[in-house]
C-alpha cells in the first residue's frame, strides 16, 4: 500500500469514527425523544395509576392495536417485529439501507402500541431506529458500500446503548449478535456510538442505573445450588416461549390478510383482560421488575406475573405488533428469579440472599436463553445494576439456561424470525459455535526423510533413494528451510553438479512459516506463494512438526464434506 | 455510487454537527416539561401516599409505588414505601426497600434506624445492633441529635432485652452527657440504668431531675430507691419523704420509707449520737427484739438447732434485763454486748420467726450485712 493510500484510508477511518460519534448523538437524542413519546401516550391513554381503571384497561390495548396494525400495513410495513433482524438485513442484504420512513414509522408505531398497553418493550425498536438514523446520515454522506454496509449496526449500538443506558451491554449485542466479528476499525465505530448516545441520554435522562437492586452477597455457597436450579428454568421458560412464537407466528401470517388488521387488535384486548387482575403485565413493565427486586410480590404472584407475561408478549409479538422482546424478556426473568428466591426461602430460609439478587440474575438467564447472547447476558445485568459483585451467579445461571436452551431449540429466536420472513440472514450463533480448523488438522507428518543443507547432491540422491516421496524438505546452513524435488536432484546430478552442496541450489522458503494452531485462512495466504509450507514450533521455529500443502487443505475440507 | 468529494462531505458533517444544536434545544424543551410532569405526579402520588397512611397502609403501598414509578431517584418516597409497608404488616418487603436505600447511603441515619427495629422485629440481634450503631453514628436531615438518643435507647433496651446489660450500660451512659433538661426523658435513662444494672449512675441522673424540678416525685422515689439499696437511709429517707408529699408511694417505696424511717431512729451507732440517746436507742432495741423472740417462741415446726439456738438467746436477753440507760452512758462494752443480742436475734431467719415488723427490718440492716447488698 502506497503511503497516499495509506493516508486515504487513515483519513476514510477518521471520518467514520466522526460520524459514529454524530450518529450516537443522534441517536441518542431520538431514544430520549422516543421514552418521552411512549410515557406521554401512556398518560394519556392509561392514566398515570399503576392499575389502570377498568374501562381503560379493556379498551385502550386493543383500540391501540387497531390503529397500529393499520399504520403498519397502509404505511409503514417494514416496522413489524423487533428490529433486529431489520438492521441485520440492512447489513447482509441491503448493503446498509434502511428507509427513513421505517425509522419514522418504528418510532410512531413503537410508541403508540407499547404506551398504549402492549407487551413489548422499548430496547429493540431504539435499536432498529438508531441503525435508521445512521442509514440515513450515511447515504447523506454517501460513504462507500463497506462503510454504509456497517454504519447500520453502529447505529444499532447507538440507540440500544440509549435505551439500556448500558454502553457495554449495546456493543457487546451488536458484535454478538448482529455483526459477528471484532476489527478494529467497526468496534472502534460502535463503541463511540455507543458512548456518545448513551452520553447523550443521560445528559437528558440523568445516569441512574435501570434498576436499583438492593445490596447483594451470596448467602451461602451452596446459593449457588439454587442459581443453577435458576438456569435450569430460565432455560426451560425460554424453550417454551421461543417455541411458543415459533409455533404461532407462522400461523397467524397464514391467516387471510384482513385479518392482520385485527391481530393486534384481539390481542390488545387479551392482554387488557388480563390486566385487570394483573396490571403488570401492560407494556414494558420495569415499574414491576423494580417492585419484585423489592419483595413486593409473593412467590405464586411471582409465578403467575411470569406466565401471564410470556402469554401476553407471545401474544403481543405474534401478532405482528411492532416493539421489542428484551424488555418482557427481562421482566419474565425477574419474577421467574424473584419466585425461585421465595420458594427457596420458604424451604432453606437460612442460605437464601435477596430476591433483588435472584430477579436481576433470573433476567440474565431469560435473556441468555431466549435471545441466545450469553456474553451480552452476564455484561448486561453487571451493567444495568452497576453490582459487579453478581456475576458469579450470573456466569453460571446463564450458562445453564443458554446450554438449556440451545440443546432443547437448535436455532435460536432471531435466526427462526429471519427464516419465518423467507431471509437467510448469517446465524452469529451458528458462526460461534462452529468447528474451527487449524493448520494441525490439515497437516501432514514430516516427510521420514529431511535433507540438510550441508549435504552435497550426490549424497541428498543417494538419501532420496531409500524413500519414494517426490519432495524433500532441505534443513539450511543458514537456518530456515527450502525444499527440493526428486526431479530437480536427479537434473542436476546428471549435470554433474553432483559434489556441490544443497545449499547452493535450494532456495529458501520465504517466511512466515506456518504453525498449527493458525487458521485456515492464514494456511491459505501462505501457500498462495509457494507450494508447500513447513509448520514449525512456535518455541522453535528450527523444530519441525509438519508439512502442510494445497492439497492437504482440499483433503481435508472433503473429508469434512463427506462427513 | 456518486462520487462525494471531501469539501461536499466536510460540509454535510458540518451540517449534522450544526444541527445537533437546535436538536438538543428541542430535546432540552421535551424533556424539561416531561421530567415535570412526572415530578408532579410523583408528588401527587406521593401525598395521596400520605393521606393514606394512617387509615389505610395497604392503599398507601400503592400510592408510593406509583409516585416512585414516577420519580424512582425520590429516596423519601421510598423510605416512606418502606413505613407504608411496615405499618401494612409487611415487614420482609419493606426491607427490601430500606436495603435498597441502605445501598445507595448506607450513613443514613434514618434508613439504619429502620432497618434496625426492623431487624430486631425478626430477633436478628446482631443485625440489629450493627443498624442502631450505624444510626448513632449516621447523618440526619434534622432533628439529628433526638434521632440518634433515641436510636442509642431502643438499643439499649433491645440488649437488656436479650441479656446483655453490660452493653446496654455502656449504651446508657454514652448517652449521659448529651441529655437535654428533659426530666422525663433523664428519670426514663436513669430507670434504664438501674435495670441495667448501674444504679450509681442513675442517681446522678435522677439527682439533675431533681435540680431542674425539685418537686417531681417520680425521680425523687426513683432515687430514695436506689439510695436505699446503697444503704444511704439518710438520702432514701429524705428522697422517699420529698416523693411521698408529691404523691402516693407504692408499696415497696412506703414500706423503704418506714424502713428508713426506723434505721434513722433506731441506730445506736448513728454518728454524732451522744451517749444518752445511744444508751436509750440500745434499750429500745431489746425491747424490739425481745418482742421478736417471743413471736420466734410461738412460731410452730422449728428444728432443734433453731430451738437450741432460741434458747440461748432467751437466757442473753433474760442477762440484759438489769440493763439501765446510765449503765449503758457509762460502759461502752455493755452497749456492744446487749447489741450483739439484739442482732443475733434479728438474726434469725424470718421463716422462723413469722412476719417481722418495720422494726425488726431496721434493726436487722443496721446489724448487717445489709440485705439489700447480699441480695
Amino acid at each position: 500500500m502506497s503511503p497516499r493510500s495509506s493516508r486515504k484510508t487513515l483519513r476514510e477511518e477518521q471520518v467514520f469514527l466522526v460520524i459514529a460519534v454524530i450518529v450516537g448523538v443522534y441517536a441518542g437524542l431520538s431514544v430520549v425523544a422516543f421514552r418521552v413519546a411512549i410515557d406521554w401516550f401512556r398518560l394519556r391513554a392509561l392514566g398515570s395509576s399503576l392499575a389502570p381503571s377498568f374501562p381503560r384497561v379493556v379498551l385502550v390495548p386493543g383500540a391501540v392495536g387497531l390503529v397500529v396494525a393499520l399504520l403498519v400495513l397502509r404505511f409503514f410495513p417494514a416496522v413489524r417485529g423487533s428490529g433486529v433482524n431489520q438492521t441485520k438485513s440492512a447489513l447482509y442484504i441491503y448493503d446498509g439501507y434502511i428507509s427513513f420512513r421505517t425509522v419514522a414509522g418504528k418510532f410512531l408505531t413503537s410508541a403508540l402500541a407499547i404506551g398504549g398497553g402492549q407487551s413489548l418493550g422499548p430496547e429493540d425498536p431504539s435499536l432498529q431506529i438508531g441503525a435508521g438514523l445512521a442509514s440515513a446520515l450515511g447515504r447523506r454522506l454517501q460513504l462507500s458500500r463497506g462503510r454504509l454496509r456497517f454504519i447500520a449496526p453502529v447505529g444499532a449500538a447507538a440507540g440500544l446503548a440509549a435505551a439500556f443506558n448500558a454502553p457495554i451491554t449495546a456493543v457487546l449485542f451488536v458484535i454478538e449478535e448482529v455483526i459477528g466479528r471484532w476489527t478494529a476499525g467497526v468496534l472502534g465505530a460502535v463503541v463511540l456510538a455507543a458512548v456518545s448516545s448513551v452520553v447523550t441520554e443521560q445528559w437528558f435522562l440523568g445516569d441512574e442505573p435501570l434498576f436499583r437492586v438492593p445490596p447483594y452477597h451470596l448467602a451461602h455457597t451452596s446459593e449457588l445450588l439454587a442459581y443453577a436450579v435458576l438456569g435450569l428454568l430460565g432455560g426451560g421458560v425460554s424453550l417454551v416461549f421461543v417455541k411458543l412464537i415459533a409455533v404461532l407466528r407462522p400461523r397467524l401470517r397464514a391467516l387471510p390478510m384482513w385479518t392482520w388488521y385485527l391481530q393486534p387488535a384481539v390481542a390488545g384486548l387479551l392482554i387488557g383482560v388480563a390486566a385487570l387482575r394483573f396490571p403488570q403485565v401492560l407494556g414494558a413493565g420495569y415499574e414491576s421488575i423494580d417492585q419484585a427486586m423489592h419483595d413486593q410480590f409473593g412467590w405464586r404472584m411471582l409465578i403467575a406475573l411470569c406466565v401471564i407475561k410470556l402469554l401476553a408478549t407471545t401474544m403481543s409479538f405474534v401478532a405482528g405488533t411492532p416493539g421489542g422482546l428484551f424488555a418482557p424478556t427481562l421482566f419474565m426473568g425477574a419474577m421467574l428469579g424473584g419466585a425461585v428466591c421465595a420458594i427457596e426461602r420458604l424451604v432453606a430460609p437460612g442460605v437464601t440472599g435477596p430476591i433483588g439478587a435472584y430477579a436481576l440474575v433470573g433476567m440474565g438467564t431469560m435473556f441468555a436463553g431466549t435471545l441466545r447472547a450469553p456474553m451480552t447476558s452476564v455484561f448486561m445485568i453487571v451493567e444495568v445494576s452497576r453490582n459487579y459483585s453478581i456475576i458469579l451467579p450470573v456466569m453460571i445461571s446463564n450458562t445453564i439456561a443458554y446450554l438449556v436452551s440451545r440443546q432443547l431449540q437448535h436455532v435460536g429466536l432471531f435466526d427462526l424470525l429471519a427464516r419465518q420472513d423467507g431471509t437467510d440472514l448469517p446465524s452469529m450463533e451458528e458462526e460461534r459455535e462452529a468447528e474451527i480448523r487449524s493448520v494441525e488438522d490439515a497437516m501432514r507428518q514430516p516427510e521420514p526423510l529431511t535433507l540438510f543443507g550441508e549435504e552435497s547432491l550426490d549424497q541428498g540422491m543417494v538419501r532420496a533413494e531409500q524413500v519414494s516421496t517426490d519432495l524433500f524438505l532441505v534443513k539450511l546452513a543458514a537456518g530456515g528451510w527450502g525444499t527440493i524435488s526428486r526431479s530437480e536432484l536427479m537434473a542436476w546430478q546428471k549435470s554433474a553438479k553432483g559434489a556441490q552442496l544443497l545449499n547452493s541450489y535450494v532456495v529458501p522458503i520465504p517466511k512466515p512459516y506456518l504453525y498449527p494452531d493458525q487458521s485456515m485462512d492464514v494456511a491459505l495466504r501462505v501457500l498462495h506463494e509457494r507450494p508447500v509450507a513447513p509448520v514449525v514450533h512456535r518455541a522453535d521455529p528450527e523444530r519441525l512438526v509438519g508439512m502442510l500443502a494445497l492439497e492437504d487443505l482440499l483433503r481435508l475440507h472433503h473429508s469434512q464434506r463427506d462427513a | 455510487m456518486k462520487f462525494i468529494g471531501p469539501l461536499d462531505r466536510r460540509f454535510t458533517i458540518g451540517i449534522a454537527i450544526a444541527a445537533t444544536v437546535p436538536a438538543f434545544a428541542l430535546t432540552h424543551l421535551i424533556v424539561t416539561r416531561y421530567r415535570d410532569q412526572r415530578q408532579d405526579l410523583a408528588v401527587e402520588w406521593s401525598r395521596r401516599g400520605d393521606r393514606e397512611l394512617e387509615r389505610r397502609p395497604a392503599l398507601a403501598v400503592t400510592d408510593f409505588q406509583t409516585a416512585l414509578s414516577y420519580g424512582p431517584e425520590r429516596a423519601d418516597d421510598r423510605l416512606r414505601l418502606a413505613n407504608a409497608l411496615i405499618a401494612a404488616k409487611r415487614p420482609t418487603e419493606a426491607k427490601a426497600q430500606l436495603l435498597t436505600l441502605w445501598g445507595e447511603e448506607p450513613g443514613n441515619g434514618e434508613v439504619n434506624l429502620a432497618l434496625a427495629r426492623l431487624s430486631a422485629g425478626h430477633g436478628d440481634v446482631t443485625d440489629a445492633v450493627r443498624y442502631y450503631h450505624a444510626a448513632v453514628d449516621g447523618a440526619w436531615e434534622t432533628g439529628a441529635a433526638t434521632a440518634r438518643r433515641r436510636a442509642r435507647l431502643d438499643l439499649a433496651r433491645l440488649l437488656m432485652s436479650h441479656g446483655q446489660p453490660i452493653r446496654a450500660q455502656a449504651e446508657l451512659i454514652a448517652l449521659i452527657d448529651d441529655l437535654p433538661a428533659n426530666a422525663r426523658l433523664i428519670t426514663n435513662v436513669g430507670q434504664l440504668l438501674i435495670d441495667a444494672g448501674a444504679p450509681e449512675r442513675a442517681i446522678g441522673l435522677f439527682r439533675r431531675v431533681l435540680e431542674l424540678d425539685p418537686t417531681d416525685a417520680e425521680a425523687a422515689r426513683l432515687a430514695g430507691e436506689v439510695e436505699y439499696r446503697a444503704g444511704d437511709f439518710e438520702a432514701a429517707n429524705r428522697d422517699l419523704q420529698r416523693a411521698s408529699t408529691r404523691a402516693a408511694l407504692n408499696g415497696d417505696a412506703r414500706d423503704m420509707l418506714d424502713v428508713s424511717d426506723r434505721v434513722l431512729t433506731l441506730d445506736p451507732y448513728a454518728a454524732r449520737l451522744a451517749a444518752r440517746a445511744r444508751a436509750q436507742r440500745v434499750l429500745r432495741a431489746l425491747v424490739i427484739a425481745r418482742a421478736r423472740l417471743v413471736r420466734c417462741q410461738g412460731t410452730p415446726a422449728h428444728d432443734a438447732a433453731t430451738d437450741a439456738r432460741i434458747g440461748t438467746l432467751q437466757v442473753r436477753l433474760d442477762a440484759t434485763g438489769t440493763l439501765t440507760p446510765r449503765a449503758l452512758e457509762r460502759d461502752a462494752d455493755l452497749v456492744d454486748d446487749a447489741l450483739a443480742v439484739v442482732f443475733d436475734v434479728e438474726r434469725l431467719p424470718p421463716a422462723a420467726c413469722g412476719g417481722d415488723s418495720a422494726d425488726d427490718r431496721a434493726l436487722a440492716i443496721i446489724a448487717g450485712p445489709h440485705p439489700a447488698l447480699t441480695q
